[in-house]
C-alpha cells in the first residue's frame, strides 16, 4: 500500500527520494479475479503491474511461457515497445499495483540504472548475455596461445622407421601425425602423406617414413595464436602443424586440438585420458574435468549433457587406471564395478568412489589383492575423487573379494534386512562393470535377481526408507523450507530425489528389471514397458525426476565454482518464480509417487 | 437513526453544499475511515480521516486523502497504541474546519463505505450537525453486512444447510478469509484501504 510500498526489492531501490515520492503518489491498486485478462495480444498496456499478491500466467497462444506471483512485475517490455506480444491472465485471483505507463516510461528514461534492469531482465538480457558469451568465447580464442592447446609430443620416430612400422605406432598412440629426425632437421609425416605415398603412389610398405617426410613444411611457434594455426591451416588445406620452440619441432598441433579448444575441452580431456602413459598422465588428464565441466555449465551446457560426459570420462579413468594398477592377469580374471549416483549416470562432478572389484575365484594371492586395490583407491583420492563415506570402495576388503564370497554376502543381505545391509544391496543393484571381464558382474547380478524373486517381504522393509523423510510439501502445496540451521533452505535430496530413485530401484529390481541401464530414466521407461507404471504418470516422473536432478546438480555445481561446502540443499528463495513452480510441482508429483509406493509395497503396516 | 434525505436536504444551512445531495454521476466510491480519541462519538474527538476512490476493481491510491487535526483533547492511552497518533503528532495537523472541508469535497455524493461505517459516519455527523445542519446524506455501504452476505450464501449453497450458524465478523477474520494483504499501519488511510479491497473483491465474488 502506498506508504508501505516497499523500496527494498528491486528494481524499486533504485530510485531516489523524489523518484519514490512521484511514484507513491501514482499508484493505483486494482482487484481481479481468476482467468480475467489483463492485457491482450497485440494490445498496448496503460500500467506496469506490479503483484501485491496473487499470480499471473503470460500466455503465447495457448502454450503458458511465463508466471508472475508477488513482488514480480510485469510487462514492462510492451510498455516500452508499445505493443504487448503475448497476452497475461490472472492465475489465482490477483491484487496489484498499477503504475501508470506515462510515470513508467519517465522513470526509465531518466533514472538510467532503473531502466536498465528492465531491459536487461527480459528478453535482451538473454540476448545481451549471449552476445557477451560469445565475444568472450571469440576472446578468449583470440588471445590463446598454441600452447594453450593440447600439444603431442612424443611423436617423434627414428631415421630408420618403415612406413609400416610408423602407421602401427601411430595407430598405437592414437595419432594423425609424427615427426622424424633426420640429419639434424626435424620431417613431418602425417596419415595423409602415407596414404599419397602408398596407396597413390605405389611406394611399398617398407619405404622409410625419414625419405617421405616434409622437410620444409609450414610451422608455427609455440607463442603464435591459436587463430594463426587456423589461418594456416585453412590455408594450407592441412589438418596438422609441426610447432617450433626455441627453433626445434617439439610437438604438433592436430586441427582437432584446435576445434576442441573453440567448441568444448571435452574431446581434449577424452583424448588425454585415452593418450595417458603412465598413472601421471591419467591423473593430469582426471584434474581438467572439473574445470572443462565448470566453462560447459557456464557457457549454458544442459546438466542431462553434462552428467553423461562426465560419465564417460570417469569410466575411461577408472578403466585405464585399473588397467595400468592391476597385472593383466587380475583384469581378465576380474570386473571393476562403479555403483551408486555413478552406476546410474546421475552425477555432475567427481562424486564419492563408490566402487568394487569382484574376482572370478580365489585364485589371486590375497597380499597382491590388496595392493592393487589400495593403489587404487589412493590414487583415486590424488585425482580429486573423494572416499565413499560408507566405505564402499576396493580398498575395503568387504568390497573386493572373490564371487563366491560376494554370492554369500548377498544372500546375507536380503535374507538379513537391517539399514545397513540394504544400502549396500542398493548401492550394488546401481552398479555397472567398467573395466576387466563384464560377465563375472553379470554372472553375479542373475544370482542376486533369482535370489530376490523368491522373498516378499523382503520389499516391504527394503522400500521403508521412502516414508521416513517427508516431501518437503505443505497442505497447501507450498514449499516447506527447513528451520534452524539450514533455515530456508529446501532438502532436495532426501526430499525429492531419493523417493523417486529409491521407489524406482525397487519396483526395478521386484520385476527383474536389471538387465542393462540401472540410470532411474531408463528404469522408469522399462517399469512402463512392462506396464509396472502409467505411461503419462511415468512422463510426469521423469520431469520431475529430471527438475529435481537438474536443481541438485546446478546447486552443487555454483556451490562448487564458487568454493562452497557442497551439500543436499537448495537455497528456495534463490530460485526464480518459474523454478519455484516446477519445484511445487515436481515435489508434489514425488508425493503422489510415494503414495502408490506405500500402496504397492504395503509400506501402511509401518508407522512413517 | 438516520434522517431522510429530503428533510435532511431542507435543513442545510450553506448553499455551497448542496452538491452532497446531487445525483452521483462518478460511478466511484469512497472508502473512508477515522481515528478518535476513544470509542464514544459523543464526548470523543475526531483525530485523523483517510479516504481512497473506488473506481470498478481499481482502487484509486493515486486519489487519497490523508488528514491529521489538529486537537487539544486528551487522547487515551489505549488509542495512541492502536492508532500511533501521539498528541506531539496531532499537533501539527489542520484546523479540524478545514479537514472536514477536504473531506466533504473529496466525497461529494458518492456512496461511502468501510467496516462498522455507522461510527465513522456518526463521528463526522457530530460535526455536520452544528455547522451544516445535515447529516451525511451519501449512501452507505456496510462490508460486513456484504461479507456476511457472502459467507452465508456460500454456506447456504456449499451444505444444505438451513440451520442456524456463526459468522466471524471482527475485521481481522474478514481480511483473513479474502485473503487480503496484511496492513502494516493501523491508520485510518490503511483500514480505509483494507475496506477498499474487500469490497472489491465482494463484489466480483457474488
Amino acid at each position: 500500500m502506498p506508504d508501505s510500498f516497499s523500496f527494498k526489492n528491486p528494481p524499486f531501490d533504485r530510485l531516489n527520494e523524489q523518484e519514490r515520492q512521484n511514484l507513491t503518489k501514482s499508484l493505483d491498486i486494482a482487484y481481479y479475479t481468476t482467468d480475467e485478462i489483463l492485457i491482450n495480444a497485440g494490445e498496448s498496456p496503460e500500467n506496469l503491474y506490479l503483484i501485491i499478491k496473487g499470480e499471473v500466467k503470460e500466455l503465447n497462444g495457448d502454450e503458458i511461457v511465463d508466471f508472475y506471483t508477488s513482488q514480480d512485475t510485469f510487462d514492462a517490455i510492451s510498455l516500452i515497445k508499445g505493443k504487448s506480444k503475448n497476452s497475461f491472465v490472472v492465475q489465482e485471483e490477483l491484487i496489484c499495483y498499477l503504475i501508470p505507463k506515462k510515470l513508467f516510461i519517465e522513470l526509465t528514461t531518466k533514472n538510467k540504472s532503473f531502466g536498465q534492469f528492465f531491459s536487461e531482465s527480459l528478453a535482451e538480457k538473454q540476448e545481451h548475455q549471449l552476445s557477451i558469451a560469445d565475444t568472450q568465447k571469440l576472446a578468449s580464442f583470440m588471445v590463446a596461445r598454441i600452447g594453450d592447446a593440447y600439444l603431442h609430443s612424443q611423436s617423434i620416430v627414428e631415421p630408420e622407421t618403415t612406413i609400416r612400422d610408423a602407421s602401427i605406432y601411430m595407430r598405437d598412440k592414437k595419432i594423425t601425425s609424427l615427426l622424424v629426425k633426420k640429419a639434424g632437421k626435424v620431417g613431418f609425416v602425417s596419415g595423409i602423406n602415407i596414404r599419397d605415398a602408398v596407396v597413390i603412389s605405389g611406394k611399398s610398405t617398407d619405404t622409410l617414413v625419414a625419405d617421405i617426410a616434409v622437410f620444409d613444411h609450414v610451422t608455427i611457434d609455440v607463442d603464435d595464436f591459436l587463430f594463426d594455426a587456423q589461418v594456416l591451416m585453412t590455408k594450407h588445406h592441412i589438418r596438422s602443424i609441426p610447432v617450433m620452440e626455441n627453433g626445434e619441432i617439439t610437438g604438433v598441433l592436430e586441427l582437432t586440438d584446435l576445434l576442441s579448444y573453440i567448441s568444448d575441452h571435452s574431446h581434449l580431456v577424452a583424448l588425454k585420458i585415452d593418450r595417458a602413459e603412465d598413472i601421471k598422465g591419467l591423473e593430469e588428464a582426471s584434474k581438467s574435468i572439473t574445470p572443462m565441466i565448470f566453462t560447459l555449465h557456464s557457457r549454458g551446457t544442459k546438466i542431462q549433457h553434462l552428467t553423461e560426459l562426465v560419465t564417460d570420462l570417469n569410466r575411461k579413468i577408472f578403466k585405464r587406471l585399473f588397467e595400468f594398477i592391476a597385472p593383466p592377469e587380475m583384469v581378465k580374471n576380474s570386473c571393476l564395478i562403479v555403483m551408486g549416483s555413478e552406476g546410474r549416470r546421475e552425477q555432475v562432478l567427481k562424486t564419492d568412489q563408490d566402487n568394487a572389484l569382484i574376482l572370478r575365484d580365489d585364485s589371486f594371492y590375497e597380499k597382491e589383492v590388496r595392493r592393487v586395490c589400495e593403489a587404487f583407491t589412493k590414487a583415486l583420492l590424488d585425482f580429486g575423487y573423494p572416499p565413499c563415506k560408507g566405505n564402499m570402495m576396493v580398498s575395503n576388503p568387504e568390497w573386493s573379494k572373490s564371487q563366491k564370497e560376494y554370492k554369500t554376502a548377498i544372500k546375507e543381505w536380503i535374507l538379513k534386512p537391517d539399514g545397513k545391509t540394504h544400502v549396500k544391496l542398493a548401492a550394488f543393484v546401481d552398479s555397472q562393470p567398467v573395466a576387466g571381464d563384464f560377465s563375472i558382474f553379470e554372472d553375479t547380478r542373475s544370482y542376486l535377481l533369482s535370489k530376490i524373486v523368491s522373498n516378499d517381504s523382503f520389499f516391504s522393509h527394503f522400500t521403508k526408507p521412502i516414508i521416513t523423510f517427508d516431501t518437503p510439501l505443505g497442505i497447501f502445496k507450498q514449499l516447506q523450507v527447513e528451520k534452524g540451521l539450514h533455515s530456508g533452505r529446501l532438502d532436495i535430496k532426501t526430499g525429492g530425489i531419493f523417493p523417486i530413485v529409491h521407489g524406482v530401484r525397487a519396483l526395478a529390481l521386484e520385476n527383474g528389471l536389471l538387465i542393462g541401464s540401472s540410470n532411474t530414466f531408463d528404469r522408469i521407461d522399462a517399469l512402463v514397458e512392462k506396464d509396472i507404471i502409467e505411461k503419462a504418470f511415468a512422463k510426469n516422473l521423469k520431469e520431475a525426476f529430471q527438475f529435481l536432478l537438474n536443481l541438485k546438480l546446478t546447486a552443487l555445481l555454483g556451490k562448487s565454482m564458487s568454493g562452497e561446502s557442497v551439500d543436499r540443499f537448495v537455497q528456495t528463495h534463490t530460485l526464480s518464480k518459474l523454478e519455484r513452480d516446477l519445484l511445487k510441482e515436481s515435489l508434489h508429483i514425488v508425493r503422489e509417487f510415494k503414495s502408490i509406493l506405500v500402496y504397492h509395497f504395503k509400506l501402511s503396516l509401518f508407522s512413517p | 437513526m438516520r434522517i431522510p434525505n429530503f428533510i435532511n436536504k431542507r435543513r442545510l444551512k450553506d448553499e455551497r453544499y448542496s452538491f452532497l445531495f446531487e445525483k452521483d454521476e462518478s460511478d466511484e466510491i469512497v472508502a473512508f475511515d477515522t481515528e478518535t480519541t476513544g470509542l464514544n462519538p459523543k464526548t470523543d474527538e475526531l483525530l485523523s480521516i483517510g479516504a481512497v476512490k473506488i473506481r470498478g476493481n481499481k482502487i484509486l491510491t493515486s486519489e487519497r486523502l490523508e488528514l491529521v487535526i489538529k486537537t487539544e483533547s486528551k487522547i487515551s492511552p489505549e488509542s495512541i497504541k492502536v492508532h500511533q497518533l501521539r498528541h506531539i503528532d496531532v499537533a501539527k495537523g489542520i484546523e479540524r474546519q478545514e479537514a472536514l472541508e477536504q473531506f466533504l469535497d473529496f466525497i461529494g455524493s458518492r456512496p461511502l463505505v468501510n467496516y462498522f461505517i455507522e461510527f465513522d459516519a456518526a463521528m463526522i455527523n457530530k460535526y455536520l450537525k452544528p455547522w451544516l445542519g445535515i447529516t451525511l446524506p451519501n449512501k452507505q455501504i456496510e462490508v460486513s453486512a456484504m461479507y456476511y452476505d457472502y459467507k452465508a450464501k456460500q454456506i447456504r449453497s456449499q451444505m444444505f444447510f438451513d440451520g442456524d450458524f456463526d459468522i466471524n465478523l471482527s475485521f481481522s477474520s474478514i481480511r483473513k478469509n479474502l485473503e487480503l494483504p496484511e496492513r502494516e499501519l493501523h491508520n485510518p488511510f490503511y483500514d480505509a484501504l483494507t475496506a477498499a479491497l474487500a469490497y472489491v473483491k465482494l463484489k466480483q465474488l457474488k
